[in-house]
Order: structure tokens, then sequence, then C-alpha cells
């Protein structure tokens, strides 16, 4: 028998995932490269509201997303929306301290702490996913956390090259990240290459020969000009900023091109197997005994 | 007290009339099938072997869908069938995604094309995940399952496995379940 | 909300009456139909069919009153009318083409027997006076099989296997499962209890799922795996030679005549591997005793009444004849107390208008009376007549429950045909492809909204149970009730007064009435007597069974079988296979559909969304076509579009269609009309050559 895709999770998910992956990880790579200006921290949760906001259209009942922090106790989705909720609540405090000018380091740690968790939390969720044995993989949660820091820091190096043009910190960050994801990328697919089972094969198959090569090639080429370009700006050849707001929109097109494609390319393992269809027809004695 | 269903493979010929029932009982939609029948062979022409594989939701004891259910919509009774509540869904989809045996479906109104009896109720579906729920409303009136009171070759029987009296306790000896390896502890069993 | 209502009846989603069913009823509504366990014929047999009537019932689109054209024929124009102005309409029409033109310039063409009996419309007809009245069936579904069957043992035995009873059940050129429920039942308990399947498909069909040997015949050469399985039972002697002396005749030219279909030989024609026609054969023969049940592919190749009588010799030498669980006579209830004969009213039929039937030259077997059939005249040459006007014009025509535009072979050309003729009335359930063309159509019950008596000449072995109203659509009103009513306006003799009256005509000679059968439990049942024919003799002029059949040969035909290739095949028309290589066989059934019916009734369509055509994965891999494809299958007639399955249970070579979709997908692009069966007229439906390629997804 063959896998089965999967087919509940689609573009809205995965742009949801972009969204929030980008806002965490460009306030936690400002945050680590202990960046000072204010309105590049204000601006992280924005991405993380616009997120909720797809996922919300995505939902069947929205008017019941309230009781999605329930379960938290198993679920990585009810997590998640508890992680979005606070992240947003503390970035209401954070603009509250702003205007009233107090000391708000401690907000800025607290929302650097749910940074991570909201960037991990899209991770687990597809991890918890016994049967899609593609996402269950290590790599891919790697894969998904490393693509997203791509992303975020190709944004804040975009943005401080804005402000501060002759700070190059950022542009290293961004593009050390992006070959880190370049380098992993051919580490995951022959990783995937040497997995068992028969749902990651036809995973494989969809990503590199099926209707998902696309993907494949864009996340590819997302990294890659994101290197390119980090690369132009530090060595500064021709346009500054310019060179690293293309860089910058390659990468949301190849971390969003990966992201669909790991949710596309989901397949299920299949519910019976070969061993075992097998077993069953030998013992059926059905069809011809040769 | 727990239910269970046991579906005699070397009975089964792929009529559907299981599927139908399903279908009309619950009034379900277009593309939404709580229980179908897949068709599997293996072999190569001429000597080619084919059987027929009920699937229907497995009632797991230890459902997937019940732990990655961000709402606690889903829930098991005391009886051993998964449920789903429908007030709490929020249609997020994510436990058709984590069920390992391609059980359930998310609901949708525009899938139903026409107004055709059974196929017309006032629906509080709409927007949420739905399944098979071994047809509780009926069972707890002491009646089968649509499925297992449709089927023409009594390839399905249906019962309370701790009773050692019932049908579906005898045959427990030689059934086997579905991806068995991963210890869900499923209430669908097989027997050929 | 009231108490749930149940009440016991006869399903006839697919015409044969086969199935006691449960109806529940809430506030007089229909909700659920679920099978009868209880019934002694069906025994808790259904089909996906039936349990989803309460969706055809009570569907939207279901015609509910008689309407008139009210724009060009096909326009889609239509006047709500009286019943009434309906029937008074047609028949002032067809009286007057009959006094204008004669009775034979009106056809009146049947399809599904929608549960009356079909002999109902028989006597309509032949009371009306027009030697032209045929079926969408007629030379194409049973006909054939039963003539073949009553030229060799007086009787239509391979309808009936005592499958229960046997060692070894044969089902051959039939899928039980999805259109004989309780004979698909009696199988595989049959099975369950260790008795032995063999089936003959060339696709691996839901029956062949349950076969111990299955036999992959090359669709349409059928006639040489029979000669052949005949030829290792006779050369291996495994035949019942007591049997053979005692109750056949011909035995030593049979011997002869299949003495060339050596294993090797068939299975170089059949493309079955030689040890597997053997084993069968000897299985068959040797773990007795033995049954076959056979259905429509005995009508549809290209010389049927061969296969017919070559699948009843094997029957015959083997002893299972009139054996209990073999193949057995049981009386077919209901209509055994009326003479099928005195009651479709053949007699009053003068002989020149019997000779005047269209197709009684060409094809005798079929439209002559011969005194083993029902004579009726050949569908394809009724068309022709309307579209050429020779032998003479058709005038007018009455069609109840069918559905030619579609299930006709050729289709467009019986498009063509029904856009010809003058007047055409229909009547059916929804205003189907062929209703479209109509200038009147009726609204026609289903088998929940009227009372009737049900069993079937093929199904029900020796029970008649009845059926009864549960329900009301609109107007609409059972084909029995309509040809009554037309039968009043128009003055035919030997009609009834309602449909009460011919119910209780049926029942007369057992003392009562309808509702007296209705109290008393509603069914009557005719224990088979098993080896009354060994006995007194077998219903042929010899008495016995007739391998040899000095009547064909009086009439001019072979009197022994022969194996006949298709019109065309790789072998008959090598140049025509150059560009068509591939093997085709059309009218795969699900269990889901009867014919053209059923695709708007939600909860089947969802079961089988799709066209398919099933075609072996090598193949396909060949053309660049995967699972689920859309592609394109193509005869020298035309072509379909349909959506393949790939599989590994069918000839690399060899590719099957499902039938009675609409429009692109409908298989009847693909036949052939013209080259019909000798003597019998049937259109080949098996055994076609196609080639196939993928299309623009």
């Amino acid at each position: 028998m063959e896998p089965f895709r999967q087919h509940e999770f689609g573009w809205r998910v995965a742009l949801d995932f972009l969204l929030s992956g980008t806002g965490s990880s460009m306030f936690i790579i400002y945050f680590l490269s202990a960046g000072s200006n204010r309105l590049v921290y204000m601006l992280g949760p924005v991405f993380i509201l616009a997120g909720l906001a797809v996922l919300l259209s995505e939902l069947g009942k929205p008017s019941n997303f309230w009781r999605s922090i329930y379960n938290y106790k198993t679920s990585w989705m009810a997590r998640g929306a508890i992680f979005n909720i606070l992240y947003i609540l503390v970035w209401l405090a954070m603009i509250l301290a702003y205007i009233l000018n107090l000391y708000a380091f401690p907000l800025y740690a607290i929302e650097f702490a749910l940074s991570i968790l909201v960037l991990i939390y899209p991770v687990m969720l597809l991890q918890d996913v016994k049967d899609i044995k593609l996402w269950k993989n290590g790599w891919s949660s790697v894969m998904t956390a490393v693509y997203a820091i791509s992303g975020g820091a190709s944004l804040d190096a975009f943005i401080i090259s804005l402000y501060q043009p002759d700070v190059l910190t950022l542009a290293y960050i961004s593009l050390g990240i992006s070959l880190l994801a370049l380098v992993l990328l051919f580490a995951y697919i022959s990783a995937l290459r040497r997995e068992q089972y028969k749902s990651i094969e036809y995973s494989l198959r969809q990503m590199l020969e099926g209707d998902r090569q696309n993907l494949l090639k864009l996340s590819f080429s997302g990294v890659v000009v994101q290197f390119a370009m980090d690369l132009l700006f530090i060595l500064n050849i021709p346009a500054k900023p310019f060179a690293l707001l293309v860089g910058f929109a390659f990468s949301m097109a190849g971390v969003y091109s990966f992201r669909l494609m790991l949710l596309n390319a989901g397949f299920h393992e299949p519910l019976i197997s070969d061993k075992r269809i097998k077993e069953i027809t030998a013992s059926l004695k059905i069809g011809h005994k040769n | 007290m727990k239910y269970a269903m046991v579906i005699d493979l070397t009975k089964c010929v792929g009529c559907n009339s299981c599927t139908a029932a399903c279908k009309i009982d619950n009034s379900t939609g277009f593309g939404v099938k709580y229980g179908q029948v897949l068709e599997l062979e293996s072999g190569s022409f001429p000597d080619v072997t084919k059987f027929y594989l009920p699937i229907l939701c497995m009632q797991c004891e230890n459902p997937e869908c019940l732990k990655v259910c961000p709402t606690g919509a889903t829930f098991k009774t005391d009886d051993g069938i998964v449920l789903i509540d429908k007030n709490k869904c929020m249609g997020c989809r994510y436990c058709a995604a984590a069920c390992p045996y391609m059980a359930r479906y998310f609901y949708d109104d525009s899938g139903r094309p026409l107004d055709v009896p059974r196929m017309d109720l006032e629906d509080e579906r709409h927007g949420t995940a739905e399944k098979c729920d071994f047809c509780i409303d009926r069972v707890r009136e002491g009646e089968n399952p649509a499925c297992v009171q449709a089927c023409p070759y009594e390839a399905r029987t249906f019962g309370d496995i701790d009773d050692p009296s019932s049908r579906v306790h005898s045959l427990m000896s030689r059934a086997k379940s579905l991806k068995e390896e991963e210890g869900f502890n499923v209430s669908v069993y097989y027997i050929w | 909300m009231q108490e749930a209502k149940y009440i016991n009846t006869t399903c006839s989603i697919c015409g044969h009456n086969q199935c006691g069913v449960i109806v529940k009823l809430v506030d007089d509504k229909v909700v659920q139909i679920m099978p009868n366990r209880e019934d002694p014929m069906s025994k808790g047999s259904i089909c996906p069919k039936s349990i989803a009537s309460v969706q055809l019932l009570y569907h939207p689109n279901r015609l509910k009153y008689p309407m008139k054209r009210a724009g060009p024929r096909g326009s889609g124009k239509w006047k709500r009318v009286s019943w009434d102005e309906a029937l008074g309409e047609i028949s002032e029409k067809l009286l007057q083409v009959k006094s204008e033109y004669g009775p034979e310039a009106v056809v009146m063409a049947r399809g599904t027997n929608r549960g009356s009996w079909i002999r109902l419309f028989n006597r309509f007809a032949n009371s009306f006076g027009t030697p032209n009245w045929t079926e969408s069936g007629g030379a194409q579904c049973f006909t054939p099989r039963s003539i073949a069957q009553q030229l060799t043992f007086g009787g239509i035995a391979l309808e009936w296997p005592d499958a229960e009873s046997s060692k070894t059940i044969m089902v051959w050129g039939a899928d039980p499962p999805a259109s004989w429920a309780p004979k698909s039942r009696k199988i595989v308990n049959s099975k369950s209890g260790g008795s032995k399947v063999i089936v003959v498909d060339p696709v691996m069909s839901n029956m062949a799922s349950k076969a111990d040997v299955w036999l992959p015949v090359r669709p349409g050469s059928d006639v040489a795996l029979a000669m052949g399985m005949i030829n290792v039972i006779i050369s291996e002697k495994l035949y019942d030679q007591e049997y053979v002396e005692k109750y056949t005749v011909g035995f030593e030219s049979l011997k002869e005549r299949v003495a060339p279909y050596t294993p090797d030989k068939v299975s170089e024609i059949t493309w079955v591997p030689s040890d597997r026609i053997i084993e069968a054969a000897r299985l068959f023969a040797t773990n007795r005793p033995s049954s076959i049940a056979i259905s429509a592919t005995f009508d549809e190749i290209v010389d049927p009444i061969q296969l017919g009588r070559a699948v009843s010799i094997i029957s015959a030498i083997t002893g299972n004849v009139d054996v209990r669980g073999g193949n057995i006579f049981p009386e077919t209830a209901g209509q055994i107390y009326v003479d099928t004969n005195d009651f479709i009213m053949i007699e009053s039929l003068p002989e020149d208008l019997d000779k005047k039937r269209l197709g009684a030259q060409r094809y005798p077997l079929l439209s002559r009376y011969l005194k083993i059939n029902f004579p009726m005249a050949h569908y394809p040459t009724i068309l022709d007549a309307i579209i050429t006007g020779e032998p003479y014009q058709i005038r007018a025509m009455f069609i109840m429950g069918g559905n030619p535009k579609l299930s006709i072979a050729n289709s467009d050309r019986a498009a063509e045909a029904l856009n010809k003729v003058d007047f055409l009335a229909v009547a059916d359930l929804f205003l189907s492809k062929t209703a479209e063309m109509a200038d009147i159509v009726l609204p026609v019950a289903s088998w929940l909204e009227y009372d009737g008596l049900a069993d079937s000449a093929q199904a029900t072995y020796g029970h008649l149970r009845i059926r009864q109203k549960v329900a009301t659509v609109g107007e609409a009103q059972s084909d029995t009730w309509i040809m009554i009513e037309l039968a009043k306006r128009m003055n035919l003799k030997g009609f009834w007064n309602s449909e009460r009256e011919y119910l209780d005509y049926i029942l007369s000679p057992t003392g009562m009435t309808f509702e007296q059968l209705k109290g008393k439990g509603g069914i009557i049942y005719h224990e088979p007597d098993i080896g009354s024919k060994l006995r007194n003799g077998f219903n042929t002029p010899s008495k016995k069974i007739e391998l040899y059949s000095e009547r064909l040969k009086g009439w001019g035909y072979d009197p022994l079988p022969f194996y006949n290739e298709p019109f065309e095949s790789p072998y008959s028309t090598p140049e025509v296979a150059k560009q068509y290589p591939l093997v085709l066989t059309t009218g795969r059934r699900v269990s889901a559909y009867f014919h053209t019916a059923q695709r708007n009734v939600p909860a089947l369509r969802d079961i089988y969304p799709d066209p398919i055509v099933e075609i072996n994965n090598d193949t396909a891999k060949k053309l660049g076509i995967s699972d689920g494809d859309k592609v394109r299958v193509e005869t020298r007639r035309g072509f379909v579009i349909m959506k393949a399955k790939l599989t590994q249970g069918i000839h690399p070579r060899v590719v099957g269609v499902q039938h009675g979709w609409p429009d692109i997908a409908n298989d009847n692009r693909l036949t052939d009309n013209t080259a019909c069966a000798v003597g019998i007229g049937s259109t080949t439906l098996r055994g076609l050559l196609c080639n196939i390629r993928r299309e623009k997804q």
C-alpha cells in the first residue's frame, strides 16, 4: 500500500509559520547581537500578530480560538497559542514602557525567552505528528528552525542597514546563518535518503522529482541569494541597503518554500505494511497460488 | 466495558454497502467517509491477489488525535469511544493530520451540493473535525453501528470486548490490528 | 417526533426484486433502509444502491408531475400538465400513428424493469398490436443466454446456482458482489464453508478477489476457454459417464468438435495460462457438486449463443444439472400461476406482424416467435429504421425506464435517432439524457412508492414477495399504473381497471388477494423440486440435455458450439490492431450504480466519483500514465475520457472501462452496433480494439 499524503496543513499554515518564525527569530538575533534600536524590537511581534491573523482565517470555527489554550498538557498547538498570547501581552507592556519611558530590560529579556518558545513551537507541533515521518524527523526540525533564523537575521540586517549602514555585525550573522542553512540543506537531503520509512521515500520523491521540486529549488536559491547579497553588502560592492532588501526578499521566499514543501511533502506511513499484505493474501488463499 | 469491532476480511468483497449506510446514517458531505473500503493487491499479473480492507476510526485507547487537540474538544467515553465535542472544536485540523488511520475529516458544508435528504441536517458540525463514533447514539439504544447492520456478508462484528459471552470477545484470539506496533491500542480488529 | 415505524418490503433498485429490506419511517418519512436478515430469500443481502434509495426517493431533481415540451426538442423548456392531459395525448398520438401508418410504426422500448413484471410491458405492446417492442437489454441481456440454455436443457439453470450446497462454484462473466447481492452472499458463504471458487473475468473483479482459480480470459474469447475446459474434461475422462449416457444427446459429436481445443491452443487464443485452464477444469469436474453463475457477458460477446451453449455443456457433462449443489430449475414464483406465453398475448399478434418485426429477417432467434423466447425487435435495427426510413418509417416511440441515449451501442447513433422520431414519450424518475429529448415525460415512482409483487426470473429462487408503498413523491406513479391507465384510454384488450386488480389477477390461482397475502406475511415460497427433470425428462424435443441441437440445425445454424473470433481483435483484424493494439472490455460494473442510473445520488457518487478505466501498471508505465490520470480511450468508433486505475489484476494488453456514465465518459461511444451476433443480434461489448493515451490533465 502506498503512503497517503496529508491534506490538512497547506499554504496558510506555512504562512503562519513563516510570520511567527521570522518575527521571533528577528527578536532573538537582535537581542543576542545586543542591538539597541527599540523599534526593531517592536517589529517582531507585529509579524507574530499577522501570523495569528492568518491562523485565525484558517480555523473552521475561529470563535472557539480562545479554547485553544485548554489542552496545554499534551498539545503543542495549545502551548503555541499560549506562547503567542503571552508574547503579544509582553509586547503591549513593552509599548507601554516605551511610551512611559520606563526601564524595560526585564521585559525584553522575557520577550526574548518567549521568542525562543514561539520559534520552536511550530517545530514541536510538526515533530509531534508521529505518523508523518518527515515531520517527526529531527533534521526537519533543525532545518525549520535554522531557516526561520536565517529569515530573521536577514530582516535584522536589512533594517539595521537603514539606520547604521556601517555596522556589519548583523550582515555577518545573516551571512553565516544562510551559509549554515545551505550546508545543512544538503546534509538534510542525504540524511533523509538514509531513512527506511516508506513515507519518507515518498516525501523525498515529491521534493526531488514530484510537484514539490520547485519548492526545494526555491528554498535552495533563497539562502544562496541571501548569502550572496550579504556578501555584496559586506564587501561594499554596489548599492547598499538595496542588496540586503533583495537578500531578505529571497530569504523569505526560501523560508516560505521550505515550510510549504515540508507540509506538502508530508506523507503518512501506509496503514498496512507490504509484509502484512503478503501475510494476509497468503493466508486468505485468494487469487492464484503459484 | 469497551466497544470493539472485528472485521472478517475473508468475507468482505468490497461492495461498499457499509460506506453507503455510513454516509446515509451520518449525513456526511462529499469527500467525507467515516468508513471506507480500500482495495489492496499484491503480486503481478496473472499471479495477483487482491483483498478489501474496510477502515474507520480505530477508537484508539491512546489516541493521537486526543493528544494533539488544543481545545480539549476530543475526548474519550468510558466505553472506549473517541468523540468530538462540536461546541469546543475550533477546526484547526491538527487532529486530522495527526491521525495515523485516515479517519478524521474536516467538515465544510460547501461539500454539500444538493438539498438531498440525509444531507440537509442543520449543521453544528460546520467548521469542525468529524469522524466515526461507532454510531454511539444507535449503540446506546442497543442497535449495531450502521456499517455493521448493513453488511450483507456479516463480515463485521460489534460488541463489548470485556464481555466474555460476546462474539467479539470470542474472535479476539485471532484478531490483529493495523499499525499495532505503534501501541495505539485500537478497538477495531481484523481477522483473516 | 413520532415513533419510528418499520416496514418489511422488497427492494427493486436493480429491477430484480432481490432483497428483502426493512424501511424505517419517522413522521411518515423514509429515513433509513436496512437489510432484512429474516428474509428467507435474501437473508440480509443488500447493496449501496438500496441503502441510498432514501436520497433517490426524495431527490430534488425527481420528476414530480407530467410535463410537456414547451420549446424546441432538447431545449429544456417544459410545461407542467395533468396526468389526464399527458396520458390523453400519448394515447391519442399512438392510436393516430397506428391508424395512419400501421401499429408497427410505433416502437415501445423498455429499460430497467422497475419491479413490475417485465412481461406486462410485453402484453401491453402485443395488445396494442405493435411487434416493435424491445428492451435496452434485449439482445444484450438475458435473451441470448436464456435461448442458449432453453436449447440445451429447456430451462435457465445457469441462472440458478445452488451455491450453498456446491463444493465448487464457477462464476463466469459476472460480478455478483456488484450486481447480484443474494447470489454473491450464497457464494461467499459457501466459500467460507470451504468450497472452491473459480472466476472467469478479464479483470480482477470483486468476485475474483475471492477466487481460488482466476481465469483472466481475453475479452471476447470466452467460448474458446469453455471449449478448452470441455476438452480437458473429456480427454481426461473427468466427465460423469453415467449422467452423460442417461441424460444427454450428442456426446460423441461434441467430443469430436472440442478435440482441437487443447489447453495449449486455447491458452494461445485466450491468453489464460494453460495450466490454469487445466486446473479449473479438473477442479470443476472432480470437486462436485459444482455450480455455475453467469451474467451479461453471455449476451455481449460476438457470438453469445455459443458461449451459453458451451458453458451449459460444461455443467451438463459433469453431471451438475438438476442436482443438489449444481444448477437447478426453481419455479419462478409470482408469475408461475399464469402461463407466460398466454400472459403476453403473443397469439393476438398476427403472423404478418411477427414477420414485420424489425430484426425478424436477420435475427430470428431474437425477433421471431420460436416458442422458446419472447420475441422482440432488434434495437439497432429500430434506430436504423428511424434514421433511414427502411424498411418502413417509425413515427412514434414510447420509452419506459430506459436511457438508450447512453445505453445503446454506438450511442451517437441512438441520439440521432431519438432526435428524428416524430413523437417521443418517456417515463422515468429523472429527466435523463433520453427524457431530455422527449415530447412528453411521465414521472415514475421508485420502488418505495407503490404496492407490487416482487420476484425475478433470474434471482429469487422460487420466492414471491410483496412490495409495499411507503412514500409518495409528487404525482409520480408506478410503471404498472401508467400502462393500465394508457390501456384504458386506448381500449386495449386484456387490461384491468387498477393496479390492485392486476395484482389480484396474478395471484388469483392461489385463491388469495394481494391484501390477504400481505396479511399472511407477504411471502410465497416454492421449494425447488430438484431432480424432477432427471425423472421426468428435460423440456427439449429429445427430453434430454441437447449437447447437439437438432433445432439449431433445423434453423440453419451449427448444432454444436464453435469458437468465433471477435469481429475485431488482434487475430481477426491485425491491421486494425496496429493502430488499436489493446483489447477492450466495456461495461465494468460497480455496486453503487445500476447501468446509467444513480450518478446523481450523493452518497453513491461519493463512493465512486469518477468513471474508471482499468489498465495494467506495466502498460500504463510504458504509456506514461499514472494512477488517477485522465486518459483517452479510443476505438474506431469514438473515444471516451476517463480516470485511469492502475492494477496488476488485468492483462497488460487488456483495458476495462466502466459503463453508464454520461457524455464524454459514455463507453457506448466506443462500441459498434453494425456487426451484430448471428441470429440473435447482440452487439459486441466485450472484445473490441482500442488504444489509450494520457490526456492533458
